[in-house]
């Protein structure tokens, strides 16, 4: 990501990613401590030095995948977002308002359900990728070239909402009050008991899918003028779209067969950053995933705190940080709706 | 870029089953401003999006002895650059940053990361008069201040030929002028400028060749004086028109029908 010739050198996000880094390193310490049992910060690191005591049982068994994951889905989500932000020219675009949460939670439920995840373990992450691309695809085509925000809500409503009721289905169905227990609160997104196994699982998608989202910057950045302008300035606009949806597809759907639905955190993180990063769609993309994996710690930290008889989901508090905050977008930015600029 | 000409042979598109443009033929040469003129719909955006490469056509182009359709984007985006009709600027990027993008396709390069990009970019915003707003959110300046921010992107490129859909469109008068002049100082160092113009007085005082279009076919190609005496323009839009020689040269106004 070498910055263009002749652009402003005054906005540069290296302070910004620093800044970001050493928060997410606050954070993953923090994440190590609070829990049930709060441990110091010696006993975390004797307890990844040494074997066998119960300080290492709770931090590598139970702690670390917990991290890890948070950290890695929240970059991942928070990639994602701005990628599609980057692809369709509008800050308002984030994988949750596309459906494809909703659509890799059927992919993976279906799964679930047929009990395809106990005979192939790869069976849940490509079924939970696979439905995240279908949706992602059919926006993608039914908004076609000008991608105006109206036709995509819509139809990541429509698809949103097909997905939704397509997993009631599936709910609806099963003959197992215990799988219908399990699905439910899966579909909520928790890191609760995750591990190593887990992050392994998970980790090679979600780089790959980064490697990917962070090859098109340059494509993004030339889409500031339009689709046009973009192919002229020697952007190959049909295969900036396909990667954009194949790489997000590969993140969400990954994301969404370890954790569950975590929605919003790419709109949220996106949003944070774009002012310190100038606004470019190019540079946006590695502060927004950093922003993505503080975000989503933080909000695994505060499922732990907040008083619950059972733990709150994760999904469900970063639902209640994104919705409003996307409502409050929706209010200023009236214009998009109406075709200004 | 060393590319001397454009050469277009019976170039046609059709969108659906309606054609839009047929049997263009034309040369279109480095060194000269050529207008492009014509009524509404009479297929100057299409030709110039032909020329981009933005839409499906056949014929023939050739940049030089090249194959224009053979070449790639990417090689295609550092011989021509093209400025859109009413273009969109989607993000707040700074005024230069925006110019900047006209870099894009000489990144990819060895050759463009010489240092000379940082130049280009801030020659075109002192030419366009954007020095004073280089940091300056594009997205929140006037609509003519974005059309010059945007010719300045093109401007910025180190493209032999410069595209230009309706350039000075969106400008009040003095900045009509100050544009026309630059393109033709452009000229003068050797670029090819195609631009869609509709006022034809500019038409005629700037441009070394005018193409005039209409209904999808090229009326007339041939310098100003031939192309006004010739009536071809009279012609294309169904007017009459009248000239007043002023000192900077002729001025054409339409003839007004009587009250």
């Amino acid at each position: 990501m070498s910055a263009a010739a002749g652009q402003s050198k005054g906005k540069h996000p290296f302070a910004l990613i620093s800044a970001l880094g050493a928060g997410l390193a606050a954070l993953a310490l923090a994440s190590l401590l609070i829990g049930p049992a709060w441990l110091s910060p010696a006993e975390i690191f004797h307890g990844l030095t040494a074997p066998q005591t119960t300080a290492a049982i709770i931090v590598r068994e139970i702690r670390l995948p917990r991290l890890l994951l948070s950290m890695g889905v929240g970059a991942t989500l928070g990639l994602c977002g701005a990628a599609m932000q980057g692809l369709l020219r509008n800050p308002l675009a984030e994988p949750a308002i596309f459906g494809a949460p909703q659509a890799a939670a059927l992919g993976a439920a279906a799964v679930l359900y047929s009990g395809f995840a106990d005979a192939f373990s790869f069976a849940l992450p490509l079924a939970a990728m696979l439905g995240a691309g279908l949706s992602i695809a059919l926006v993608a085509s039914v908004a076609g070239r000008d991608a105006h925000l109206v036709t995509l809500i819509l139809a990541g409503l429509a698809i949103g909402t097909l997905a939704g009721s397509a997993t009631s289905l599936v709910i609806n169905l099963s003959p197992n009050p215990f799988a219908v227990t399990e699905i439910v609160f899966w579909l909520m997104g928790s890191f609760e008991d995750r591990s190593l196994r887990h992050v392994w699982m998970t980790a090679p998608f979600l780089i790959v899918s980064a490697a990917i989202l962070l090859s098109a910057g340059r494509g993004y950045r030339a889409l500031t003028l339009g689709e046009d302008v973009a192919a002229t300035l020697g952007a190959d606009v049909g295969r900036l779209r396909l990667l954009t949806i194949v790489g997000v597809a590969m993140g969400v759907g990954a994301s969404v067969a370890v954790s569950g639905a975590i929605g919003f955190v790419g709109l949220v993180a996106a949003h944070l950053v774009r002012p310190a990063a100038g606004g470019d769609p190019q540079r946006v993309l590695i502060p927004a995933a950093l922003a993505g994996a503080v975000l989503l710690t933080a909000a695994d930290i505060g499922v732990r705190l907040i008083p619950a008889a059972t733990e709150i989901r994760v999904g469900v508090l970063t639902a209640a940080m994104g919705v409003p905050l996307f409502l409050w977008l929706v209010v200023t930015r009236r214009a998009y709706f109406t075709g200004g600029s | 870029m060393t590319a001397s000409a454009f050469t277009i042979e019976n170039l046609s598109v059709s969108l659906g089953a309606r054609a839009v443009l047929t049997g263009v033929s034309a040369s279109i040469r480095a060194g000269e401003v050529t207008a492009i003129v014509g009524p509404n719909g009479a297929g100057k955006t299409t030709f110039l999006r032909a020329l981009a490469s933005l839409l499906t056509w056949s014929g023939e182009i050739r940049l030089g002895s090249s194959d224009w359709r053979a070449m790639g984007n990417a090689q295609r985006a550092r011989c021509a650059a093209y400025l859109e009709q009413r273009g969109t600027i989607a993000w707040p990027l700074p005024v230069r940053d925006v110019a900047a993008l006209g870099r894009l396709p000489y990144e990819a390069s060895p050759a463009g990361r010489d240092g000379r990009g940082a130049g280009a970019v801030e020659r075109a915003l002192e030419l366009c008069g954007l020095a004073p707003l280089a940091e300056r959110p594009a997205t929140e300046l006037s609509g003519g201040e974005r059309a010059r921010v945007l010719l300045a992107r093109a401007l910025a490129s180190d493209a032999a030929f410069l595209l230009l859909d309706e350039p000075v469109a969106s400008l009040d008068p003095a900045w009509r002028l100050r544009v026309m002049d630059l393109l033709r100082s452009e000229a003068a160092r050797g670029r090819g400028i195609v631009a869609v113009l509709h006022d034809l007085s500019l038409a005629l005082r700037y441009a070394d060749r005018i193409l005039v279009f209409d209904d999808g076919k090229l009326a007339a190609d041939a310098a100003p004086a031939q192309v006004l005496a010739g009536g071809a323009l009279e012609a294309a839009f169904g007017i009459r028109l009248e000239t007043v020689q002023t000192v900077g040269g002729l001025v054409v106004g339409v003839s007004l029908p009587p009250r």
